[in-house]
């Protein structure tokens, strides 16, 4: 479904990203995880077309995407749930929903869509006429995720959806995150949460320094000595 | 100052600082959403309140039909003044950016100046278009209808504007891209274009505004720049994003010079700063800024 071929990312001179290949398979959860500072979010910024490569290439269903502005690849069904999660504080839970479906052709199913994400988080519904920046951590990244559901995705970029949520939550979320997939959503997952992210995973990445370090089935990786070692705190 | 000549220069205060909360909710709403301060939008106001001048003294169509006519006109200017002039500094770096606009904007604000003082041979040449309606006594006040009209329509525009904001799906993505741009992008919205029609809305508003001007007072080519700072005042004091805080800034400035011009006209400007920086010692967001 997706393609990363030996993509180069610099923020002006700095580059940042080294040659990274990565695919994601139709109806696979992928966990990219490294540490701080590795590029994961450059990576899917990347893919979101916020950033472009300095090389290599991006295919999403066997065609370059290098050329989409951000919005054209949403249309295609790149949906990036950012860090941070970046929503609209002063509109309505309701709101930031419905902007999820801002593409004309995704005005139709509005309002079933909008049920399936009461339906993950219910939580949701009780706070529809809210102000976002009100919510509560946990809640933003609830809409967060919600919000880019809305936007109906084929290929929905996660980037470290557990960060700042307690532990049940977390939990919570790593279930919302399975049962998306089950949905038939592909999912690209980055998190801190190494040992849970490659859990749910069917294939997975690791990152150091803009450099790929390992991949592989999530069980080798989670018993490879340095992955523990670094990452899994194990 | 006996309470009757007050309560007549809090109405003229109100009335006059309408059209004000008016183009200053315009050039709030191009702020918010591109970041860029357009300094050029007071001569949007002016060209417009000529293009109407110039329509009524050639066709004698009634002034209102066409403010009706001209505003949309203005939305088209706008919308094309972003993508020939503004759109094309958006791959600087932020303090390029800043200082490319300031530039820009400015230049295209003395060329606006110049270009109706040209036509009109005059800097100071007022031109205002004669419209009577009888003026309303109520006990010992005199209520300008003419005014009073005026007055009517900009809360009706700045009522529409809002309905607008809240209820479309391309109004809630300008406040989208106003409050959270990157996040707007990640959306699918097309923030490029939203950009855009912002400067449409924003000069519409100011054009409704320059009609307005020569409806119930004149315009002059030199007016541009001096509106555009007090503008600029107005969305201060209100608070940058809130647009009732706008209104009311608006509203307060068009009391402060209306009141102080009684005494004194030659005063107007300096009341509007001396306002501002009083609201700013009290609440340094702004009335209602967050
Ligand atoms: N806008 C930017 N300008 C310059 N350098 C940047 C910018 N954003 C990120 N970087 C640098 O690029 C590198 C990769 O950053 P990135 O945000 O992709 O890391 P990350 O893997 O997502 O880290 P984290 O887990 O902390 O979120 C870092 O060294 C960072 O300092
Ligand atoms: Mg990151």
């Amino acid at each position: 479904m997706l393609e990363l071929e030996a993509i180069s990312v610099s923020y002006g001179d700095i580059p940042v990203i080294f040659g990274l290949s990565l695919r994601v398979k139709a109806g696979q959860i992928v966990s990219l995880i490294g540490g701080n500072g590795a590029g994961k979010t450059t990576t899917i910024n990347t893919i979101s077309g916020m950033l472009r490569p300095t090389g290599g290439d991006i295919r999403y269903e066997g065609a370059s995407i290098l050329d989409l502005p951000p919005h054209d690849r949403v249309a295609r069904g790149i949906v990036q749930v950012p860090e941070g999660r970046m929503l609209f504080p002063k509109l309505t839970v309701r709101e930031n929903l419905k902007l999820g479906a801002f593409q004309p052709a995704l005005r139709k199913g509005l309002g079933r869509r909008m049920e399936e994400v009461w339906e993950l988080f219910p939580r949701l519904r009780e706070r529809m006429g809210q102000q976002a920046g009100t919510l509560s951590g946990g809640e933003q990244q609830m809409l967060a995720i919600g919000r880019g559901l809305m936007s109906a995705p084929r290929l929905l970029l996660l980037d470290e959806p557990s960060t700042g949520l307690a532990p049940v939550l977390v939990a919570e979320m790593f279930r919302a995150i399975r049962k998306i997939n089950r949905r038939g959503v592909s999912i690209l997952l980055i998190e801190q949460n190494a040992v849970q992210a490659l859990r749910c995973a069917h294939h997975g990445y690791v990152l150091e320094q803009g450099h790929l370090f390992r991949e592989g089935l999530p069980e080798a990786l989670l018993t490879d000595a340095h992955i523990k070692a670094a990452y899994l705190g194990i | 100052m006996d309470t009757t000549i007050l309560v007549q220069l809090v109405i003229n205060g109100i009335l006059l600082g309408g059209v004000y909360a008016l183009a200053a909710i315009g050039l709030s709403l191009i702020f918010g959403v591109s970041g860029v301060l357009n300094l050029a939008h007071g001569e949007f106001l002016m060209l417009s309140g000529f293009l109407v001048f110039v329509l009524h003294d050639t066709f004698q169509w009634d002034p209102f039909l066409l403010v009706a006519l001209v505003a949309p006109l203005f939305f088209l200017v706008g919308y094309a003044f972003e993508k020939a002039l503004i759109r094309p500094l958006a791959a600087r770096k932020e303090h390029v950016r800043l200082a490319s606009a300031v530039l820009v904007t400015l230049g295209a604000a003395l060329i606006a100046e110049d270009f109706a003082a040209f036509f009109s041979q005059d800097v100071q040449f007022e031109k205002s278009v004669d419209l009577f309606l009888p003026t309303l006594v109520i006990g010992e006040l005199y209520l300008p209808s003419l005014k009073l009209v005026v007055f009517f329509l900009v809360m009706l525009l700045i009522l529409a504007l809002f309905l607008f904001l809240k209820f479309t799906f391309l109004g809630l993505a300008v406040q989208a891209v106003t409050q959270n741009r990157q996040g707007a992008m990640l959306n699918g919205i097309n923030t490029t274009r939203i950009n855009a029609i912002a400067f449409g809305i924003g000069t519409m508003l100011a054009a409704a505004a320059g009609g307005f001007e020569v409806i119930h007072s004149y315009v002059a080519p030199n007016i541009g720049l001096p509106l555009t700072m007090k503008y600029l005042c107005v969305i201060v004091m209100g608070g940058l994003g809130s647009f009732v805080g706008v209104a009311l800034g608006g509203i307060i400035i068009g009391l402060g010079e209306s009141i102080v011009g009684f005494f004194h006209p030659a005063w107007g400007q300096t009341v509007a700063y001396l306002l501002l920086v009083g609201v700013l010692l009290i609440r340094p967001k702004g009335l209602l800024g967050t």
